[in-house]
């Protein structure tokens, strides 16, 4: 999943003295020249909710009264792009941020002008009421269907198939649907009442999925094994590294209630999986998984859950934050890469979990850990007697 | 050499013979970060330009000019004579104004320090 740019963009971001390009549009109209400071965006695999960011701009001239004389324009559509020029074919930019104005302030000549990503509408739609919850409890409805219809159906984002989807990253949308539909993975919800993003929060949740803004759009993953390491990170570009590990990430014994009956409250079925050698070296770390909005139908499902979380969660796993110059930028959240470090001593491979992008000064920080990775396979050639005995 | 200003909207030229101290300034807006490895990134951002005019002996008509411009921020061009094929777009950055000394013995021509900069 990396971001989707030509190569000479992603020479650009490594390069030493790069021609950056940096905009900021409102409907469409470009007020990059107007900006003061530029924001700091930042995304998380799992922190489903509509991330702000605050732009200051000169208003010495009144250009941003407009908001004050037509406060329908506070619905404007925004847009934070990034990107390098060609000395040929003009600007290559990407897309940093896609929503709303949210806020605005005006102090001295400066106006502050707050975006808000498109998640907030998923924040003030609702789903069900309590005399009338929407229940979905046919037997065979994946995850990815509950999905979908909390997105379209209730949340008010586009249903249009493709790439051309303005709200959801279509593609990962099918890859992830995919995940669920080889699996036959099936779940039942009820909703009384909660807004849509919560719905899609505790899908999220209880089938381990990320679900977070890329590139001003939704998507959705649910990460697999690797087999090789996209990239990696080492001292040409990291600026700074730090490492830390918590005792509380260990997870050895993990049930997954499933089976809900709305009517007596209740979940009538209750797997677990444990890692009897991570009892024995931690002492047991229990968690349940259960909501009552979302749940497995049947206890193959919730085992299978109990079991992916015991894959990564037995044994306390590294924590890094690594700071980048634009070097990372291609690099997208859940990407693997292999991060290395001689002091440390550590070379291993982990995905990128949280990324924030600081468009005024150019740097990056990564939060990258083992959580959603197994040790990748990785082909040691030199051990072999030839690559030709590859073939 | 000289230095020949005018607004971005018709109007007339000023011409400006600057003293021996004047001063051009150039400024970045620019970020380093250097990597563990010693690898030196450099992010500019943007480029701004200044000049630090002295000027004497300007006539009562162009100090006018001068101060009118810096009244109401007027975009102006800035031409020097030594490379007459770059115009540069400016605004006077003067904080108070920027022609207000007489020249002694005269009074009709006038004195400052004048700060261009483009935008």
């Amino acid at each position: 999943m990396p971001l989707s740019v030509t190569s000479w963009f992603v020479d650009q971001c490594a390069a030493l003295v790069p021609t950056i390009v940096r905009k900021f549009t409102i409907n469409a109209s470009d007020y990059s020249s107007r900006v003061t400071r530029w924001p700091t965006i930042s995304a998380g695999w799992n922190d489903l909710r509509p991330q702000t960011v605050t732009i200051g701009a000169a208003n010495e001239d009144g250009a941003f009264n407009f908001f004050i004389d037509n406060k329908t324009t506070l619905t404007s559509s925004c847009t934070l792009k990034f990107g390098f020029t060609h000395p040929t074919s003009g600007d290559e930019l990407t897309t940093l941020f896609a929503g709303t104005v949210d806020k605005v302030g005006y102090a001295k000549g400066e106006c502050q002008i707050s975006l808000i990503d498109r998640l907030r509408q998923l924040t003030q739609r609702t789903i069900g009421k309590s005399a009338a919850p929407v229940i979905w409890s046919g037997a065979t409805q994946l995850p990815s269907h509950i999905a979908w219809w909390l997105c379209t159906s209730y949340g008010g984002f586009s249903a249009t198939s493709g790439p051309t989807n303005p709200d959801i990253d279509h593609a990962s949308f099918l890859a992830w649907a995919a995940v669920f539909s080889a699996d036959t993975v099936y779940m039942q919800a009820r909703f009384e009442g909660k807004p849509v993003i919560e719905g899609l929060r505790s899908v999220g949740r209880m089938t381990n999925s990320a679900i977070f803004m890329s590139q001003g759009k939704l998507a959705f993953y649910r990460f697999t094994n690797v087999n090789t390491n996209i990239t990696s990170l080492d001292n040409t570009s990291i600026i700074d590294l730090t490492l830390s590990m918590d005792d509380a990430d260990i997870v050895n014994r993990q049930y997954v209630n499933a089976a809900y009956a709305p009517a007596s409250n209740y979940w009538t079925i209750t797997p677990f999986d444990q890692s009897a050698a991570s009892i024995n070296s931690y002492g047991l770390h229990e968690d349940i998984l259960k909501d009552a909005t979302v749940w497995y139908v049947t206890s193959v499902h919730a085992l299978n859950m109990a079991q992916r979380i015991m894959f990564t969660s037995g044994q306390p796993y590294e924590r890094v934050q690594v700071k980048t110059p634009l070097t990372s930028l291609p690099m997208l959240i859940g990407e693997t890469l292999l991060v290395q470090d001689s002091m440390l001593g550590i070379g291993a491979g982990w995905r990128i979990m949280e990324k924030q992008i600081n468009m005024d000064d150019g740097m990056i920080i990564n939060k990258i850990d083992g959580s959603q990775i197994a040790d990748p396979f990785l082909l040691d050639t030199s051990i072999l007697d030839g690559t030709d005995l590859l073939l | 050499m000289s230095l020949i200003i005018f607004p971005s909207s018709p109007g007339d030229n000023v011409i400006l013979e600057p003293e021996w101290d004047y001063e051009t300034n150039d400024i970045q807006n620019r970020n380093e970060h250097i990597s563990r490895s010693g690898r030196r990134y450099l992010y500019i951002w943007a480029t701004m330009s200044r000049w630090k005019i002295p000027v004497s002996f300007i006539a009562s008509q162009d100090a006018s000019y001068i101060n009118s411009w810096w009244q109401s921020g007027t975009a102006l061009y800035l031409v020097d004579t030594l490379r007459p094929t770059i115009t540069n777009s400016v605004m006077i950055l003067n904080t108070s104004l920027p022609v207000g000394k007489y020249v002694q013995p005269y009074t009709t021509l006038y004195a400052g320090d004048i700060t261009l900069g483009t935008y």
